[in-house]
């Protein structure tokens, strides 16, 4: 039938669509837990990865331990405190390999502080790197991709705190700049789609990594996290890779502005 | 897709320029002030330097250096490092013009001539590199001179010698550096406009040169800076141990 709505199926289409091979992908916060694990797992569907920290050792190390496992990586150290400083640490993926076509922001802290104890200093530190480097990270990646024509993917590591309080800590710091960033993924989705770029959130519950040393090292206030959520157990940063890999790869280009929760089932019952 | 027009050229980048007290330093501290970045002005001319500095604004931060004494580099990078940060972009542009041939080059006046040419740029570079290596970016621009290529048609033995040196250390940085994400470039201008070139001749030997150059005129020193905020710019970053030449047309290679 020539006036059929559904088009035309092409099988071969439906094959690779989770595979990034060359693309190049900037993983700012990739010396940290989380993104060490989701550098791995770029790398390991085919991008060429650049690791951005603070830390030049740790940046070393990582990407050197790419290297010797065959991918192609890089380092750039930059302080995510700076506008100016992330805009060169994105200038610096283009230099070392041409483009930036995905951007996975995995900067962040957490300052733990109660309610009546917050300080202005803490809380603008912690706002200055959870929320507003996810707007320049974004700003500085997309004037890159938008400039090489070829659209792109941007993801923003949330938390399940980007819409959820907690109980029994004190999280207005970290809670409101991953709320924030919640709106930063929605509106820079907003204004990058005419431009084929995509921008998408993942949003973990408590991953295993140093930045809960908190929450390890409390067992009553562990055992009531756990006890939260639906699958039993705290995430490991390897949860987190397959969303992140999903988001990155072509078989979610018609998402953006979403965000995936990777929560063991927590949101779905809080 | 849209149609867009970004400029990639994200502003607040810090750049060092010597020699800024000079028509052409200060013309490339001007051009890179405009692209938005912040400028340190280094020139060991600190009555000049001050003048330039304040017409530039505060944007533009004064560096009183001999570029031939490393422990004045140190200090007065120290100070840039505690102001604003490490230096990402190194414009070595201070240099002085001796037009003697090899007879009238005394040994005093070689080394004087290859202290500010050609030891000035290393010690900076030497200072300024470790900030970019580590950082994984980093530009730096020599200016170097067409005399370098001819053998200098005005220009003098001492002179000649210290820009080819300089060439070469642009070639030598340029390897080194390439995989951190650091270039090295060098432009090699003839006859720009100022005090130190083109009126250090006679007027037979200005109508001459002038009458020599294809283009028919002096270059102007805008149009030596607008290559240096090219070379610094992002989308350079594949363009490594490259001397460019601004010369009118006058040497073809």
């Amino acid at each position: 039938m020539s006036n059929a709505v559904t088009p035309k199926l092409d099988p071969k289409a439906f094959s690779g669509l989770h595979a990034i091979s060359g693309k190049v992908a900037y993983v700012p916060g990739g010396a940290g837990g989380l993104g060490e694990a989701i550098a791995w797992g770029l790398a390991a569907i085919g991008a060429k990865v650049v690791i951005g920290d603070m830390n030049a050792a740790k940046v070393d190390v990582l990407s050197a331990s790419l290297r010797d496992r065959g991918y192609e990586a890089k380092g750039v150290v930059f302080d995510a405190r700076s506008v100016a400083d992330i805009a060169r640490s994105v200038d610096a993926v283009c230099d070392f390999f041409g483009r930036c076509d995905i951007l996975v922001n995995c900067v962040g802290v957490h300052r733990e502080q109660g309610l009546l104890d917050v300080t202005e200093e803490t809380f603008d530190q912690v706002l200055s790197i959870n929320l507003k480097a996810g707007m320049f990270l974004g700003q500085a990646a997309a004037r890159r991709q938008i400039e090489a024509g070829r659209g792109g993917k941007q993801v923003h590591l949330l938390s399940v705190r980007s819409k959820l309080g907690l109980r029994g800590k004190g999280y207005s710091a970290y809670c409101s700049s991953k709320g924030g960033l919640l709106m930063i993924v929605r509106q820079h989705a907003s204004e990058l789609a005419p431009h084929g770029i995509q921008v998408n959130g993942v949003a973990p519950t408590f991953v295993y990594t140093e930045m809960i040393g908190h929450v390890v090292n409390d067992p009553e206030f562990k055992t009531n996290v756990i006890a939260r959520i639906p699958m039993g157990r705290i995430a490991d940063p390897a949860d987190v890779v397959g969303p992140v890999q999903f988001l990155c790869a072509p078989a979610s280009n018609f998402m953006t502005g979403q965000v995936l929760y990777v929560d063991g089932g927590l949101t779905a019952c809080q | 897709m849209t149609a867009m027009n970004h400029d990639t050229h994200h502003p607040d980048r810090v750049a060092l320029v010597t020699g800024a007290a000079g028509a052409l330093g200060a013309a490339i501290a001007r051009a890179l002030l405009e692209r938005g970045h912040r400028v340190a002005v280094a020139d060991h001319d600190g009555a000049a330097l001050d003048l330039v500095a304040a017409e530039l604004g505060p944007r533009a931060t004064p560096l009183r250096i001999d570029v031939t004494d490393a422990a004045q580099i140190k200090t007065g990078c120290d100070a840039l490092r505690k102001k604003w940060g490490p230096v990402d972009i190194l414009v070595n542009n201070a240099g002085i013009l001796s037009n003697n041939k090899i007879d009238d080059t005394t040994p005093d006046e070689w080394r004087r001539v290859h202290a500010v040419n050609s030891d000035g740029p290393y010690l900076l570079c030497r200072e300024c590199i470790p900030d970019m290596r580590e950082r994984r970016w980093g530009r730096i621009v020599n200016i170097c001179s067409l005399a370098m290529k001819t053998g200098g048609l005005t220009a003098g033995t001492a002179y000649t010698a210290s820009k080819g040196a300089l060439g070469a250390l642009t070639f030598s940085l340029a390897r080194e550096l390439a995989p951190y994400g650091v270039t090295a470039n060098g432009i090699a201008p003839a006859y720009v406009r100022t005090r130190m070139f083109t009126e250090q001749l006679t007027e037979r030997q200005q109508s001459e040169v002038v009458r020599a150059i294809p283009v028919g005129r002096f270059c102007e020193p805008e149009e030596v800076a607008h290559v240096v905020v090219f070379l610094s710019s992002p989308l350079a970053g594949f363009i490594t141990g490259e001397i460019v030449d601004v010369n009118g047309g006058l040497h073809l290679d």
